[in-house]
């Protein structure tokens, strides 16, 4: 080889490694030498922001807390938020926004269904890895679609976690339900009306309570007359608290169950006046505990640590178990990091610690649901902590 | 039996949505249009309440005072800077700025209050009163008195006080009003502070009945409001009183009789058809102009 050929050989193998290391270090959208960008998005403003930073902050505390330690293989997180305001055609404009204009390497976020749906063309389209955050529409992640995950309990198996309680319940045989006529209530319902028959049980009394409703009045004289041996509720927290109020002024004295939407049974007990109304109210549950619990007090420290003016709660958790789970995807995937590589490693996750969620969590190439089991809380006989019942129905006080 | 437990809970509900209905008619009978903040100002007295009550933990007569007080300055600042600069612009402008107003202030409780669902304490330790199966809570017994109470000064005031006169006749001609020396700025700012002390007083009282507060909680009670000024007959303090314990017990008998998923939409369903079929409500009058 003569000496002109040999400096093009080195000179050609040098722009190749060239090449090659700025590629590995920036090749995929999203990722920098030091940086991995994730979008957020959720209501961050207008009438239901409740539902938006206060669920976000959860698992950008966890994000704030690996960056502190120095990034996953040297990349830090980097969050950008967009509002969706609850709202579909909102939602989309803010997906499209974090994947064209910001070009994020992946989304975590989304609480409300209705509005996540609206987005969902999007994400399908674009193949964008996206971990949802707290919605529960069923069939965002079922049947699985390649780039969505969803790490907490879909809607259906919120309500059949309720349902498979009920049907441990000694002499439950009539039941009345009372949910909101949104989509958030039919996702979490559907499949439980649809099976309840199967269990032997009887819906006797089947009523509907407006969101923001000022009382339960009317709802809870219906159930009444019928005289059930319990009560589904698919209610939001606030609805929950007036029904079980008004059921505990009116003497409806029977189980009252509740989704995990309402799993904060101290601040239920709170919102409905005190433990009366609540004494017999078991909800689903995803966590292991409230906010406040001991068994979460390294997640309220965390909130305390990374958001000091924010008053920690229980919406906190519901994102952090997907938090817990992109971490060790983004661990697992290495550093020469891809989208595709990320969804890859989602799909080994088996067995994953997710933070305060009683699951743990498994993905695999065709179920994308990481987490499909719950438990149902109550609160002990003095009101002063909650108690985990278990799946199935057994006396605790 | 359920019959005397659904009246008992709809007139409890009708006492605030009276409350309203009276705050709206106030400036209607001064300045003869809707003002569509009034239900942020019910807002502003509901957590001014929950602050001083909830939060400092003073007394609740102070918080009831304070709410008052709070949506009376409210109801003046928004006369004197908003409403009178323009007050002889088409109705369509005043009504839009009011519609801009409820959102502003929607807008400025999120930012303190809207991250939760806020829960006003019981007032009362001494908890319900039993009378056979009906069950009726102090505070809404106390609610309903100060709604009836009200609208018997409201209509006194109207009826027999200059302030009352003048409030109609500026309504009637403010060019000939003003003419006939009636000093059309006080009676715009004792209207609109009127009116603001009533929302205040709303508020405060239906707070603890309610015991739910969010930022959003106007808009909701707001056109419960409408519905029963619009049925009593716009311009009626009788009509908004009679109007809103209507809506309230209407609201109650629809959900338990007919079907629950009705029971909010009904006041809707009101304000379609009094507006339809009965334009003037059940106490509105005919105009009568002198010519």
């Amino acid at each position: 080889m003569g000496p002109k050929l040999k400096l093009r050989v080195i000179g050609g193998l040098f722009s190749v490694a060239l090449a090659l290391m700025c590629g590995s270090a920036s090749a995929e959208v999203g990722v920098t030498d030091d940086t991995i960008k994730i979008g957020m998005f959720g209501p961050l403003q207008g009438k239901v922001s409740l539902y938006g930073y206060p669920i976000n902050n959860g698992p950008i505390a966890i994000y704030k807390e690996i960056n502190e330690t120095g990034g996953i293989h040297g990349r830090k997180i980097e969050i950008v938020h967009e509002d969706g305001d609850c709202n579909p055609q909102k939602t989309a404009a803010a997906v499209k926004k974090l994947i064209h204009q910001e070009k994020v390497f992946m989304i975590h976020g989304g609480s409300c269904s209705g509005a996540v749906f609206g987005g969902i063309k999007e994400i399908k389209d674009t193949g964008i890895p996206f971990m949802i955050m707290a919605a529960t529409m069923d069939k965002l992640a079922t049947p699985a679609v390649h780039n969505i995950f969803r790490p907490a309990l879909s809607g259906s198996a919120d309500g059949m976690v309720m349902l498979e309680f009920l049907a441990t319940m000694p002499g439950v045989k009539r039941i009345a339900v009372v949910r909101h006529s949104n989509d958030w209530a039919n996702a979490k319902s559907s499949k439980f009306m649809a099976q309840i028959a199967s269990r032997g049980i009887e819906v006797v009394s089947d009523e509907e309570m407006e969101r923001k409703a000022t009382d339960a009045t009317a709802q809870v004289l219906r159930h009444k007359k019928v005289k059930p041996d319990a009560v589904a509720t698919f209610l939001y927290p606030a609805e929950a608290a007036l029904y079980t109020r008004d059921a505990a002024k009116y003497g409806l004295d029977v189980p009252i169950l509740g989704t995990n939407s309402v799993m904060d049974l101290m601040d239920l007990k709170k919102r409905a006046g005190g433990l009366g109304p609540v004494k017999n109210f078991y909800s689903a549950a995803f966590v292991q505990a409230p906010m406040g619990d001991f068994k979460t007090a390294a997640y309220r420290a965390l909130m305390t640590k990374h958001f000091p003016d924010d008053r920690p709660q229980s919406l906190n958790l519901y994102g952090m178990g997907g938090a817990y789970a992109i971490l060790e995807a983004l661990t697992r995937a290495g550093r020469d990091l891809t989208r595709e590589g990320l969804i890859s490693a989602l799909e080994t996750l088996d067995g994953t610690h997710a933070g305060p969620m009683t699951c743990k969590l498994r993905f695999t190439k065709d179920q994308h649901e990481g987490c499909v089991g719950g438990t149902m809380w109550t609160l002990s006989a003095d009101g002063n902590s909650i108690i985990d019942v278990g799946a199935a129905y057994r006396a605790v006080k | 039996m359920e019959f005397f437990i659904l009246l008992s809970a709809g007139l409890a509900n009708g006492g605030y949505y009276a409350l309203i209905a009276l705050g709206l008619v106030l400036i209607f009978k001064a300045q003869d249009m809707v003002q569509f903040g009034h239900g942020e100002v019910f807002m502003v007295g509901a957590f001014t309440a929950y602050t001083v009550f909830a939060v400092v933990g003073w007394p609740y007569l102070v918080a009831f005072i304070a709410a008052v007080l709070a949506a009376t300055v409210v109801g003046m600042i928004v006369e004197r800077w908003l409403i009178r600069p323009i007050a002889h612009m088409p109705h369509m402008t005043l009504v839009m700025v009011t519609v801009g107003l409820s959102f502003c202030l929607k807008g400025a409780a999120r930012i303190e209050w809207g991250k939760d669902i806020y829960t006003f304490p019981s007032v009362f330790k001494s908890g319900p009163i039993v009378i056979g199966e009906v069950v009726l809570m102090p505070q809404q017994l106390v609610l309903v008195a100060f709604t009836l109470s009200l609208s018997v000064v409201l209509y006194l005031m109207f009826k027999y006080t200059a302030l009352g006169k003048q409030m109609k006749a500026t309504s009637q001609n403010m060019t000939g009003a003003q003419l006939s020396g009636v000093n059309i700025g006080r009676v715009f700012s004792s209207t609109w502070a009127m009116s603001g002390a009533l929302g205040g007083a709303a508020g405060a009282l239906s707070a603890p009945v309610l015991s739910l507060l969010f930022p959003d909680i106007g808009t909701f009670i707001l056109l419960k409001g409408f519905a029963a000024a619009v049925l009593g007959g716009f311009g009626s303090i009788v009509g908004a009183v009679v109007g809103g314990f209507a809506v309230g017990v209407m609201e109650k008998f629809v959900g338990f009789y007919i079907s629950t998923s009705l029971e909010h939409i009904s006041a809707f369903v009101i304000i379609m058809l009094v507006l339809i079929f009965w334009p003037k409500g059940l106490f509105g009058t005919k105009d009568v102009t002198r010519v």
